[in-house]
Formats: C-alpha cells, structure tokens, sequence
C-alpha cells in the first residue's frame, strides 16, 4: 500500500497525543452518595494516588481515536490497487519567471530536474503527460508515447513569454479525461506569482518554484513616437522593480547599435519611472539596457522599432460629406480625395488604402477597407429593413475598438434600418437596429454606419471625430512593432521571410518569435528591404499570463481517483461524521 | 385545619413537596391498612400517658386486668384482699390489678438530604415505615405525634388521635421531601424542649459524625420510651465502585476524590462496622430499641420479623 500524500499520516501522531492528555486527566467516576465522612475517615490512611491507566472502555477515547484515522487516512489517499497505475500530468510553468535565477541554477532547470525525477520514479503501470504552459499551451510529450519527453525537455525554454494558463487548464482536464491512462495526478510546476491552474474538480498539486518578491528590475515597455515634421522623435521607457526594496540601477539607451546615452535610476521598492529621451530622426531601432544584474536578466532589455511615417490614402465618395469630410480630414497623416457619386470610377479604388462611402453603394463593394455611412436601400450586402426610422442606442459592447472611451449617449438618431449581417459585429445597438457595425466582408475590414450624418446631432458631438479616428485606426492598423517572446507572428503580406536576432532566416507567414530582439526583414517587395526593422520581440513580465477565470484554488491534496473511488469521498466523510457525532452525543449525555 | 395550612405555608423551607405529587403511588395499600388493625404497638410500661387505652401500665388500679398477688401490709385496702386465699390458705393476700392506658407515639423524621439516597430512597421506606407505625397507633386509639428533624431544629406538628385521624396522617407524609442537611442532636434537643411522654421513635440514617447517643438521651430524659429506627441503602454497606472516583455527598454537594480499591473497600466497611456497632452500643446503654432495617426490605417482612416483638405485637 502506498499514499497519495504521505505527509498526511503525520496525522497519525494525534493518537498518542490523545491517549497522552487521557493518561494525564484522570477519570474520576463519578458517584453520589449518601455521605462523605464515612469515606473521609475510611480513606485517611490511603493517599489519594490514582493509577493512571487507559481506559479502553472509555468510549470517547475510542471515538477519537477512530475520528483521527479515517481523518488521517482520507487526506493521506491510501493506494492499494496498482491495476490501472498512476498518469501523472506535469504541467510546466514555461513564463518569463520561471528563468529567474534566485534558485541555483533557474527555477526553469529545476522544474525541469523535477519532471526528470518524476519520469524516473515512473511505475510499470504509470505514465507521464508534460504540458508547457507557454504563450501557446501545448502537449511537450507523453511517457509512454512517440515523443522521447527527456529528449523534448532539454530542448525546451529558455523562457521569454507569458504563460497561458487557460490553455495549460483545459488541455489538462483533456489529457486527464482520457480513459484507461489510470488515476490521474496533476503536478504544477510554476514559480510564486503564477495563478493557480483552473481544472475544476480535478485535484491539483502545485509546487512553487522560487521566492517572491523577486529582485529584479525590467524594463517594462519601451515604445516610440515620431511627430510628422519633427526633427527628432520620443522614446518613452517604464523601468520597474519588483524587488521589495529599492533599486539603484543604469538605463543605456542605443539607437541603431550606437549608445544614445546613459541615466543612472533610483527605483522605489515595487514601483516604476516612466522614461522620456529623444531619438535621432531617420533612427531605426531603439535599444535600452538595465546594466544592473538582478534576478531575471531577461527582462533587462528592451528593443523598439521606429515608426516610418506611410501616410494614408483615402478617398471620400459623397454628394454632400459636411461633418465626415471635416472629422477625415483631421485625422494626422491621411491624405483624402473627395469624389462625388457620379465621378465614382470604381477602377480607382485600387490606388486607395481605404474607402468612404456615404450616401452612395456602387454595385459591388471592392476588397479593401470600407466605411459605408447611410447605405441606400439598393444596397445588395447589407440589407435595409426601412427608412427614417428612430434608431435608439440602447447596447454599447465597450470591449470593441471602435467605440472604446467615447460618450455616445446622443447616438440615437434617425436613420436606415438594416439586419445585422452575419459577418458583422455589433458596436452600438437598439430595438430597431443597429448604429454601429463592424466586421469582415470579402477579406476587408468594414464600417457600417446606418444613419445619415448630415442630419444627426451626434455629428456635432465631440465624440463624432474621435470615433471617425477610432473607425481609421481599426481599419488601417498600425504595422506591427512590438511582440511579447514566444508569440506567432503573421508576416506582412510584403515581407516573405524574416531574419531573427540570432541571424537566423524564418520565412511567412508565420513565424515563432521565440527570440527577444530585433526581427529584420530577410526578403520582402513593394518598399520593403532586406533589413529593415519589422519588429521586436521583448519578454513579458514577471508573473504575466494570458487572461484566466479568477481562481482562488490554491492547493489541494492529491487523491490517486484510482483507488479512491468518486464514491469513497462521501462515504469517508459521513464516517468521520458519524464519528464526531457520536462523540458529540456521548459526551453531551455525560455531562 | 390551621396546622396543614401551616404545613403548607412551610413549603418554602423545603420540607413540604408542594405540588404534592407522589410519583411512587401511595404510602400504604389498603390491603396493608387493614393488616395493620390487628397489629399494636409494643409499649413499655413505662411508655404510657396515663390516659386510658390498650397498653399496660405500670401503676396499679382498679380493673379487672390480674397482675400478681402479694402480702398484706398495713395501710393496704381491705377491698383488695382476695378473701378466697385467706379461706383457703390463712393468709392475707391482696389481689393486684393493672391499668390499661394509652400512650403517643412521637414519630421523629429525618428530613435531611441523605435521606433522599437509594432506590426506592431512604426517605420513602422511612415515610412508609412511620405511616405503618402511625395508623397501627391511630387504629388502636392511641395519638400520633410528627417532629420534622433538619438542621438544628424539629418542627412539631399537631397531635393526631383516632383512627379517622390516617388519612391525614398520610396525607401529611405524603408530602413531605428532604433537603438540607442535619444537627441530629440539636434537633432532638429541640423537639424534647417540652416535656412529652410516650413512645419516642426516632427514623433516621444517622449519618452524622455524633449526635446519636445525646439525641437518644434526650428522648429518654423527658420522659420518653425512646426506639430507634435506622434506614439504610444497601449501597451504603456495600459500594460497588472502584478506581479514581469523585464521591459527592448529597447532602452538602461537596466532593471527595478517591482511589477505591480492595483496601480501601475492607477499610470502608470496617469503619461502617464499627459506625454501626456504636450506634448499637449507645442505644443499648440507653435501654432503647434499636432497629437496622434496608431500603431493599419488603415493608410487610419488617412488621411482621424485624420490629416483631420490640415494636409490635
């Protein structure tokens, strides 16, 4: 016979202390009698000594006794059939904090000696699933399987990324749903400040790896922004110590692999300094270093890619575009063409990045970014239900980009009635339709704005522009500058293939930027070149995950299911219960 | 009625039950009643009140009970002299007759808590015993007289006399109930403070450290035919416990912690022994009668063996 959890049979040792505090508390029967001087006299010459003895007919002592082994033993998980074994799932922490080095030699390596003495002590009948919670949750190998998992695991890490915890959960509950592997056993390897795994009632075993807080100082954004017309642009650097006392340390700045200049930093314990310097103009990359040695050196540098200036091209079709043409043409860096309905050349549409619509649908939307206002009834891909109807906005879905921070409680207007079509997501909606849609149609992002904005208030409202702007940058987004380590990339549809920090060619479409650094581009056409900064990768902080359940399971005994039948549990419980109980009942009638 | 609304008013000392329910049905059964109109009380010569009765007394006068004979001396009345003895003898003889008087019985009861020890408790076989004692007097027109003994004090109740006196005299037993504890001699030095004659009997455990022996001297210096009756359970002679025990008395409520043993059960029952002996020696130096008698003791083998005799004929 062997226990899930041996320490638990430590549990064991409240038998003699109880049979100790029984020998020390005397039991004096109790009895009434008549008169105590007959006795008195009788007993004088007798000491009042009472031999200390068990008293095994005592039947509270018997409850007790019997209340701390099934007590004890319930939480210990007692295995005595071996038959189906144990599958034991390793679920392996693969976040940026696990490459800290406040253990010898990293947390990393030590989880990964743990999961090499578990595969080790693997029974006959056991076997083994290593899960890798890294920025994509995956299945490392299994024991026994087709994948040499030793082999798998000393080609893992180092880590850089964050940890998808949800993914590591359900792809646990998964592996541990699989019949005929034997009792599954869930490990979680995982350094202090990683949440819990989400399994439901599948018991969890978590091993915290390292200490918190960590001492270590990262640098936890580094972004740049160039003006147009300006002579220099602004990099902006948050530095961050996560240590619990403060942190002197040196920020060195370099541009295009030539040093920029240095700063030296006083960090308060568990906060941060926002960074501002200037970057040459015509720079290409930004690089800024803590020279300081912590705890996580991986975290320590930052890269930036400077933002080339592409304006926009874009063209209005309208009759009468009032507010709109106002609120585009304020938009930084857009260069708008106005056309009317009738000079419309569809075959120019392709010299555009993206397409405004108003009051006017050609007799196909072509395959590029669209904003369509107030689409007439003839409309063939979004269906007008009716006209001039009062559109109320009753739903607003916060979470879209579109409408994120604006006040659109003066949207409600009067305006076309269309069914949402079923590649559109609704932004802003009411009873009778919606305001605001957004979606993919034929390969391209498209806007949908129901109402005619000439005559609706909300065109006077500040929020008007600022969702015009918003509805610009959803459509055309910002080139891709910066990536967290371990994350898939897709490529530009002009850059073929890509050159990581270490020199190494990646091509397209996607690729795994497991490399903290600068991405270049290796092959690509249109105005790109060989060389270029595409993007850049940098480590995710400390403790980061991808967005879970809130959990408050923090540890829980490991039950081998195997032996432990499901219906054991209830059947444990009411024994000890029953146990209590009876105490409860005894001694209440004793006293 | 005044002397039971008293009793009743004395509730609140604790002597009286007050709701007057009797869990262990009547004191007496009617079969038990009528036996006990066959039966009298043995009363000394000495025991009498001087009132007529049934008893013999121990002065001499003129009835038609004989009692002895004897010389003429001068001075004697010539109308006792038993003239057939003078013709047949030549002898003056005189012819004695005796008296027949009556006499009280003055049932003392112990009402301390240690009567309430025992199943069937002392202080119901004792309630039973005086009412068996008590309609035996009333049947046989002799009076009854109850002294409530606790604490350092005995309340007297009224004098009962004539049989259609029992079923008051069992009422009032009835509800009585024992609390507090007892100053045996005081108390029947209180009783005694007036002067009584009659049948003095005394019910009790006497599970008092002294007081035995001065308590029946007390009953025989005023004048009283004394007679003691102890009640016991039978636990108190023989304990059936063992190990550490906790004995606490029913009486004060105090504990006495203990290691009972074989020992120390031969040490108990010797030192019971030698209790018992000396409540037996003081009331034979006092020429009382002395009854031992248990809880477990059907009350109709007592009548008829143990008090046989010594209490009743």
């Amino acid at each position: 016979m062997s226990f899930a959890q041996p320490a638990a049979l430590l549990g064991l040792l409240l038998v003699p202390v109880i049979v100790a505090l029984y020998l020390w508390r005397v039991l004096h029967e109790r009895h009434v009698v008549s008169s105590t001087w007959l006795w008195t006299e009788a007993m004088a010459q007798f000491s009042h000594k009472p031999h200390r003895r068990l008293p095994l007919r005592e039947p509270l002592l018997l409850l007790q006794i019997m209340a701390v082994l099934v007590l004890t033993l319930v939480v210990a998980g007692p295995r005595v059939a071996h038959a189906a074994g144990t599958h034991q799932i390793v679920v392996l922490d693969d976040s940026v904090a696990m490459a800290a080095t406040d253990v010898t030699p990293s947390r990393f390596d030590q989880a990964r000696q743990q999961v090499e003495t578990m595969i080790r002590q693997l029974g006959p009948d056991d076997s083994l699933s290593l899960v890798v919670a890294g920025p994509h949750a995956r299945l490392a190998g299994e024991i026994p399987g087709n994948i040499d998992l030793a082999a798998a695991l000393q080609h893992l890490g180092p880590p850089g990324g964050n940890a998808d915890i949800a993914g590591a959960s359900a792809l646990a509950q998964g592996i541990a749903a699989e019949s005929g592997r034997g009792a599954p056993r869930v490990t979680f390897l995982a350094a202090p400040d990683t949440p819990p795994l989400q399994t439901g009632s599948l018991p969890v075993f978590i091993d915290r790896i390292g200490r918190a807080p960590l001492n270590d100082q990262s640098i936890g954004s580094l972004t740049v922004r160039c003006q147009s017309g300006a002579k220099a642009c602004e990099a902006f650097a948050r530095v961050r110590n996560y240590a619990s006392v403060a942190r002197a340390n040196t920020l060195e700045v370099s541009v295009d692999g030539q040093p920029l200049g240095r700063e030296a930093l006083d960090i308060p314990a568990g906060g941060s300094l926002d960074l501002t310097f200037a970057i040459p103009n015509g720079s290409q990359t930004v690089k800024a270093t803590l020279l300081a040695k912590d705890a996580l050196a991986s975290d320590n540098t930052a890269w930036a890619i400077v933002p080339a200036p592409v304006p926009l091209q874009a063209l209005l079709v309208a009759d009468n575009p009032g507010q709109l043409l106002t609120a585009l043409r304020a938009i930084p860096g857009l260069e708008l063409k106005l056309v009317s309905t009738a000079a419309f050349n569809y075959e120019d549409v392709g010299a555009y990045d993206f397409l405004v619509l108003d009051n006017f649908s050609p007799d196909g939307f072509p395959s590029i970014p669209l904003i369509v206002v107030n689409p007439p009834p003839s409309t063939v891909t979004i269906p007008v239900l009716g006209s001039n109807v009062f559109l109320p906005a009753d739903t607003v879905d916060s979470s879209d980009p579109l409408v994120q921070g604006l006040d659109l409680s003066d949207l409600s207007t009067v305006g076309e009635k269309i069914a949402t079509p079923s590649w559109a997501h609704v932004a802003v909606g009411g009873s009778n339709g919606p305001l605001l849609l957004d979606g993919t149609f034929g390969g391209a992002r498209m806007v949908v704005l129901p109402f005619d904005v000439g005559h609706s208030a909300f065109a006077g409202n500040l929020a008007f522009p600022l969702l015009v702007q918003q509805m610009v940058n959803w459509l055309m987004p910002a080139p891709l500058a910066e990536v967290s380590a371990g994350a898939s990339v897709w490529l530009p549809s002009d850059v073929q293939a890509v050159r990581d920090p270490s020199g190494a060619i990646e091509t397209g479409p996607m690729i795994g930027a497991s490399q903290l650094g600068v991405y270049a581009v290796a092959a690509g056409n249109g105005g790109r070149r060989p060389g270029d900064p595409l993007f850049a990768v940098t480590t995710a902080a400390p403790g980061d995950t991808q967005p879970v359940p809130a959990s408050t399971q923090s540890w829980m005994p490991a039950i081998d299911l195997g032996t432990v039948q499901h219906g054991l549990w209830p059947l444990a419980i009411i024994g000890a219960l029953l146990a209590l109980s009876g105490e409860w009942w005894f001694y209440a009638k004793q006293t | 009625m005044n002397w039971l609304a008293r009793i009743r008013h004395d509730a609140v000392r604790g002597w009286v039950n007050p709701s007057g329910a009797e869990p262990e049905g009547p004191l007496l059964s009617a079969e038990l009643l009528n036996r006990l109109e066959s039966l009298s009380l043995h009363v000394g010569r000495h025991g009498t009140t001087g009132f007529a009765g049934e008893h013999p007394s121990a002065r001499k006068a003129h009835s038609i009970e004989f009692a002895d004979y004897r010389d003429y001396r001068p001075g004697d009345d010539f109308r006792l002299i038993d003239w057939n003895v003078y013709a047949r003898l030549g002898q003056l003889t005189l012819r004695l007759t005796e008296a027949a008087e009556a006499t009280t019985l003055h049932l003392l009861l112990d009402c301390s808590g240690s009567m309430a020890y025992g199943i069937p408790s002392k202080f119901r076989t004792m309630l039973r015993l005086a009412a068996a004692l008590g309609c035996t007097a009333l049947a046989r027109y002799d009076s009854v007289a109850v002294g409530l003994l606790s604490g350092a004090s005995a309340q007297a109740l009224p004098r009962l006399r004539g049989k259609n006196e029992t079923a008051t005299l069992l009422s009032i037993l009835e509800h009585l109930q024992p609390r507090g504890n007892l100053d045996l001699a005081a108390a029947v030095r209180s009783y005694c403070a007036v002067p009584r004659r009659g049948l003095g009997v005394l019910v009790s455990d006497l599970l008092v450290p002294s007081g035995t022996r001065e308590a029946i001297v007390s009953l025989r210096k005023i004048g009283l035919e004394p007679a003691v009756l102890q009640v016991l359970a039978r636990e108190e002679s023989l304990p059936r416990f063992d190990g550490p025990v906790k004995l606490v008395d029913c009486e004060t409520g105090k504990p006495l912690l203990a290691t009972v043993n074989a020992a120390a059960l031969r040490a108990y029952a010797e030192r019971f022994a030698s209790w018992t002996a000396e409540i037996e020696t003081a009331c034979a130096s006092q020429h009382a009668t002395f009854v031992r008698l248990y809880t477990d003791q059907p009350l109709e083998d007592v009548l008829t063996t143990a008090l046989r005799g010594r209490m009743m004929q």
